[in-house]
């Protein structure tokens, strides 16, 4: 049985790495992700069940540490550790956090077009994924609808794109959330306004409505 | 009828000894232990017998070892002997059964000459005990061995007497004579169909007063004393020599060794024999934190335990179902626990997937998971009989009235309560009010109640425990054997030093109907402990004896000695006065946190997410709650406070993980500088004590 040890793992290293994160001690933190993985990968899963936890773990930890190296502006390495979170949820299909990840990077920081095959053939996945997991056990979670609409946005599917973002609010969303993803759009409007000008005016479009929810 | 005669059968071994050479029956029953008679493996005309030198046993799917005899584990007397196989089978073990009735049907196996690859026989329990050869042996009848001239039993000795699925005895013997055949050679004959066999029970109370344990699964004896171990599990009388709930938990026990002790499965109503078990019984209620308590038939022990349990301990306490239920199936639940989720350990449960094993394992560790959440209950009364209003805490005396814990149905309430209790009661509590020098002219503040008759706008639970701790009189009519009504005895006892006076019907086993029959012994125990009187029309006596004003209206366990025991034995630090006061804020907050889970994956914290006020305002009672603990811990317990204990260490790397972590921000804006920087420096420290370089 390895549920104890996800959560001591958790609690030992995933959390206090967050908290490293926010002191911007990012060495400390990546050191302590690091550490993690090395204690997943340790584990001995026994059946199924365990097994896919286990590989939620392991691509919850990539998408942390991704996340370290993006706040400290490394922005190759964050992409690099999101593709590598990617690969275990790929498995499962129980997250699109890394995936998310990877789309934003590859659009934000290696500016590609969201019009690329290999973005758009990654958006379908996503999209695939958020309609059933909103249908289904995720119809609760802001962060699942505001996923579904950046993703819907990048399609060229802006009123799908509006509705997921209502949803969202109306699903608990405060204001600071709102904000937060509001930056990552406003990236997303900038290195489209070459790739995909459309992108980019229906980015904009749902920024302009979302603002309103910022208090 | 027979579904376990297959399984019992792959059990039964064939025995062949050699020097002296020899043949019989053993069958198996746990671990590598089998058991035989003695006479099988051992001479046992000389003093001391003389065994074998080389015992075999073979089972009917392969399985063969060498076996040797347990040292000091076989009896002369009794005929019966333990045998260790070098290897263990992977069959499962017959378990032991209690000495049958009269015409019940018993089945055995074993190896005669007539076919040594075995034979079955059967037939009718005569005598369920008869003196044999200074010993007390159960007399049988074998169909086989009555037929024709008499087949010889000669090779099914050491097998088991199979009654119900269970090993009640172990054949050893059998009158014969021997007459000649056709070919005028002497054959040995069976004479009349009589066997004799040992009581499988004589084996079980060998191992209670071994010194030493050995036998394993049911036929394993009780701990002496439960004080000390973590998981009891109380087995009804209709469970505890059939031991599925035993045979559940120690399956579960695979599943939850990282989490828990072994469970120590012990019969409930052994516990109410008298007040030193009781006592043992009640510091193990108030200390373990697994009990789990088969409910089946909601016998009177184990629902008069788990009353106390409810009182006495915040722990994972579960209740148990077997027979034919299933879970969400039609059950008769008492009042007080219909609550509860119960679980089932029936075989039923087994063929609908959700075995009753997963069942009782996921269940404690989500139990030992959660017990640590404030408010956890999984079952009634802990917080409603702690949380009284502190203006009701005061006792209501006995001139005040008298709560009177009875059955509800509609039958006892028209012939007992109206007829005979209340108004006998209610004559008491008059005669009390008019002797006083000066008397009451306003009216009793409690009166004669039951449960439903109280004044109050709270819940009917709630209000029946508050006035179960705060009423100084109460009377506990246990006519009808209402499961409720035990509960609440148990309930009573635990949570008031007044104890109660019990009284019940004259004449009433003869009102009980005939499922509850089988529990009479277990009244007839509390009854005792109570020490309780009984009535009748027209008979007064017990009731001014239960609640008069000249007497004392307690006895036996009941007169306040189980409170005031379990005063001394309770488990204060698992009380909630104990809990430290940023333990508390870390769980209070914690009930206004989002939930991660991790990748992604948040759930909202509040029941109207939408509402965006409301959800800004669950962030920050997350946030001032854990501002506050962390200000505790920082400025009254200290660093060296902090990392001097694993248990403050944990709450506090949590409470600056969540105050750097989610609410990194807020932290940075709100807290006083020196607070705000002690939550690095602090991480730091707990991560350098946790891991020194």
């Amino acid at each position: 049985m390895i549920a104890d040890d996800l959560q001591r793992i958790r609690r030992d290293f995933k959390d206090r790495a967050t908290a490293l994160r926010n002191r911007e001690q990012y060495d400390r933190a990546i050191d302590t992700l690091e550490k993690a993985l090395h204690e997943l990968r340790s584990l001995t899963p026994e059946g199924v069940a365990e097994e896919r936890a286990l590989r939620a773990e392991m691509a919850d930890t990539y998408g942390i540490k991704g996340g370290v190296y993006r706040r400290a502006g490394d922005n190759a390495h964050a992409l690099e550790q999101y593709r590598f979170g990617a690969k275990h949820e790929d498995e499962d299909r129980v997250s699109t956090y890394n995936i998310a990840n990877v789309i934003t990077l590859e659009i934000t920081s290696e500016r590609r077009s969201p019009a690329h095959p290999d973005v758009q053939a990654k958006l379908a996945r996503v999209i695939e994924q958020l309609e059933a997991d909103t249908r289904g056990a995720r119809q609760d979670e802001w962060w699942a609808w505001f996923d579904l609409g950046q993703a819907y946005l990048l399609s060229g599917r802006l009123p799908e794109a509006q509705r997921c973002y209502e949803r969202g609010v109306s699903t608990g969303a405060r204001g600071s959330d709102v904000e937060r993803h509001v930056q990552i759009l406003e990236e997303l409007r900038d290195a489209t306004a070459e790739t995909s000008p459309t992108t980019s005016r229906d980015i904009e479009a749902a920024i302009a409505v979302l603002r309103t929810h910022i208090d | 009828m027979t579904d376990w005669w297959p399984g019992a059968r792959a059990a039964i071994a064939k025995v062949t000894c050699q020097g002296p050479d020899g043949t019989g029956a053993a069958f198996f029953i746990g671990r590598n232990h089998f058991l035989s008679a003695l006479h099988v493996v051992a001479d046992v005309d000389v003093d001391p017998p003389a065994f074998a030198s080389q015992i075999t046993l073979d089972l009917p799917g392969g399985f063969s070892s060498i076996a040797r005899v347990v040292d000091g584990y076989w009896d002369l007397a009794h005929d019966w002997v333990l045998l260790a196989a070098d290897d263990a089978p992977n069959v499962k073990p017959i378990e032991p059964g209690p000495p049958p009735d009269s015409r019940r049907e018993w089945r055995s196996f074993g190896f005669p000459s007539a076919n040594t690859e075995g034979a079955g026989i059967d037939g009718d329990v005569t005598e369920s005990s008869v003196p044999f050869r200074g010993s007390a042996v159960m007399q049988l009848y074998c169909k086989q061995a009555a037929a024709g001239q008499g087949m010889s039993l000669h090779g099914f000795s050491g097998g088991p007497c199979m009654v119900d699925g269970k090993a009640c005895g172990i054949l050893r013997a059998t009158p014969v004579e021997q007459i000649p055949d056709g070919r005028k050679e002497l054959r040995t004959r069976t004479v009349g169909g009589l066997v004799f066999a040992c009581p499988a029970q004589g084996v079980v109370d060998a191992e209670r007063s071994s010194p030493t344990r050995t036998l394993t699964g049911a036929w394993a004896a009780p701990p002496d004393s439960l004080l000390g171990h973590d998981f009891i599990v109380f087995l009804s009388d209709s469970e505890s020599s059939g031991g599925r709930l035993r045979s559940t938990a120690a399956q579960a026990d695979r599943r939850l060794r990282r989490v828990i002790s072994s469970p120590v499965p012990v019969r409930a109503s052994d516990y109410l024999a008298d007040w030193e078990k009781l006592q043992d019984a009640v510091q193990a209620l108030c200390r373990a934190p697994v009990v789990v308590f088969d409910v089946t038939g909601f016998e009177p022990a184990c629902l008069f335990l788990a009353g106390i349990r409810s009182v006495v301990r915040r722990g994972v306490t579960i209740l148990s179902h077997g027979g034919s239920y299933t879970l969400g199936g039609e059950l008769d639940v008492p009042f007080n626990i219909a609550d509860v989720n119960l679980i089932s350990h029936s075989a039923e449960q087994t063929k609908l997937g959700r075995s009753p094993i997963e069942l009782l394992s996921r269940r404690i560790r989500r139990g030992l998971q959660d017990v640590d959440v404030p408010h956890y209950a999984d079952l009634p009364v802990y917080d409603a009989i702690r949380r009284v209003p502190n203006d009701d805490r005061g006792v209501t005396p006995k001139d005040e009235g008298v709560l009177v814990l009875c059955p509800f149905e509609t039958n006892y309430t028209s012939t007992n309560w109206d007829e005979q209790v209340r108004p006998a009661l209610q004559n008491e509590l008059d005669i009390m009010r008019e002797d006083r020098e000066k008397a009451h002219t306003q009216p009793a503040t409690l009166g004669v109640v039951r449960s439903f008759d109280l004044v109050s706008t709270r819940l009917v639970s709630h209000a029946l425990y508050e006035t179960i701790r705060t009423a100084e009189a109460c009377v506990i009519d246990f006519s009808r054997w209402s499961g409720s009504v035990v509960f609440e005895a148990g309930v009573r006892l635990a949570a008031s030093p007044k104890g109660a006076a019990a009284i019940v019907e004259r004449g009433w086993r003869d009102r009980l109907p005939e499922r509850k029959r089988r529990d009479i012994p277990q009244y007839e125990k509390l009854l005792a402990l109570f020490e309780a009187g009984e009535y009748q029309p027209d008979e007064a006596t017990v009731f001014s004896d239960a609640y008069g004003s000249a007497v004392s209206q307690s006895r036996g366990v009941a007169s306040g000695a189980l409170y005031q025991y379990i005063e001394k034995v309770l488990d204060v630090e698992n009380e909630p006065a104990s809990r430290p006061v940023y333990r508390e804020l870390i769980d209070s907050a914690a009930q206004f946190a989002s939930q991660d889970s991790g990748g992604g994956v948040f759930k909202p914290a509040g029941l109207y997410p939408g509402n965006r006020d409301l959800a800004t305002r669950e962030t920050a009672a997350d946030f001032d709650r854990l501002v506050a603990a962390w200000l505790f811990l920082f400025y009254v317990v200290g660093d060296k406070g902090i990392l001097a204990e694993a248990h403050v260490r944990q709450a506090a790397k949590a409470v600056i993980q969540a105050l750097l972590g989610q609410h990194a921000s807020r932290s940075k804006k709100k807290l006083p500088g020196e607070a705000y920087a002690a939550l690095g420096t602090l991480q730091d420290a707990i991560e350098e004590s946790e891991n020194p370089s």
